[in-house]
């Protein structure tokens, strides 16, 4: 085993076992736990086998394991970034939801409230 | 003829050194002015009072186009037959108001946009000039529509166009937001002459020319997500 073999398949399981601590202490869903444990399962397997990694990496063209690491990794960076945005996005519209219900529900007129004067929504 | 119930809706972030004057101006023009206090630092809150003045305050400052919105409907649930957008900079003479409500008044137009290039634009700083030509073209490009001023913040809707128009960019990217639901909406709008004048005060509290920018990223997130 190479020092690099050592190093990463440390912190992978590291990975791991905060991954398992925080799925046992209920802050993480069942199928996030899955997937990501996968995630990390498989890059353990490729540390070890690299020959499957460049053979997989043979198959579609590229000629170094390395890249379809690399590669896959942008494309996965890629879709995090835009789920981030997308929750981001949603967070934003309820609070501005709740901001603009609760200014709705106490117009003030002359610093006093005014009873409201319309159906609620 | 049954009268239109006029509301102007002004959105104020930290303005309490022009509200008062504005709202002094402003209503004689209108039935009701409704002021949307977005989460203001300042006394702007206190200054917002008036016999026609509702105020309605947002608790954490959510941008202009959010104001707006609050206020659009606070108009809708009040059953307003007009609604005016005004700025609280003290950047537009309220005596131009009568001139851009008239098209809705004639049912000729749904919404009317105000036009500092077609009337005159004050003190206008260079720099400003600039990013509002570019503006005009760049809205050209991205919803088809050929107008002489995109970014000016004064406009007339009638109850149709309020109903239509429901602005979900929180940010200054609403302007370009009302100009896109005018043409998926396909309502009748027509541009009048307004003075937009730029003092001091208003230069400072503007927009940065930086921010067209952020309307762009504003935009394209917008249309992604």
């Amino acid at each position: 085993m190479s020092i690099s073999q050592l190093l990463l398949s440390t912190i992978i399981i590291f990975i791991i076992y905060k991954t398992a601590l925080s799925f046992k202490k209920g802050n993480l869903s069942k199928n996030f736990t899955f997937t990501w444990l996968l995630l990390w399962a498989g890059v353990l397997f490729f540390i070890f086998e690299q020959n499957t990694l460049i053979k997989a990496a043979h198959s579609v063209g590229i000629s170094r394991g390395v890249d379809l690491v690399i590669y896959l990794s942008i494309i996965l960076l890629f879709y995090l970034v835009y789920r981030i945005f997308y929750n981001l996005n949603e967070i934003n519209q309820k609070i501005t939801k709740i901001i603009r219900e609760e200014a709705l529900r106490h117009p003030l007129q002359n610093s006093k409230v005014i009873k409201h004067k319309h159906p609620k929504r | 003829m049954k009268k239109k119930k006029i509301f102007a809706v002004i959105a104020a972030y930290n303005e309490e050194k022009t509200i008062s004057e504005v709202l002094e101006e402003l209503k004689e023009y209108v039935d009701q002015i409704v002021v949307v206090d977005d989460g203001s630092s300042d006394e702007t809150f206190k200054k917002a009072t008036g016999p026609k003045v509702i105020l309605l305050r947002h608790l954490a400052n959510l941008g202009q186009g959010a104001a707006l919105q609050t206020g659009f409907e606070y108009a809708k649930r009040n059953k307003a037959d007009i609604v005016i957008t005004y700025d609280a900079d003290g950047q537009f003479l309220a005596c131009d108001i009568p001139r851009l409500i008239k098209p809705i008044l004639q049912n000729k137009a749904d919404i009317v946009l105000g036009s500092r290039f077609l009337g005159q634009a004050i003190n206008i700083p260079p720099t400003r000039l600039l990013t509002l030509k570019l503006g005009i073209i760049f809205t050209f490009l991205f919803s088809g529509l050929k107008l002489t001023d995109v970014y000016n913040g004064l406009r007339a809707l009638n109850s149709k166009s309020l109903h239509k128009i429901n602005i979900t960019q929180n940010r200054l990217a609403h302007a370009s937001e009302i100009l896109d639901k005018i043409k998926i909406n396909q309502l009748r709008f027509t541009e009048i002459p307004v003075t937009v004048k730029y003092t001091d005060y208003s230069k400072q509290k503007g927009e940065k020319n930086l921010n067209a920018l952020k309307v762009f990223v504003d935009l394209v997130t917008k249309k992604l997500y």
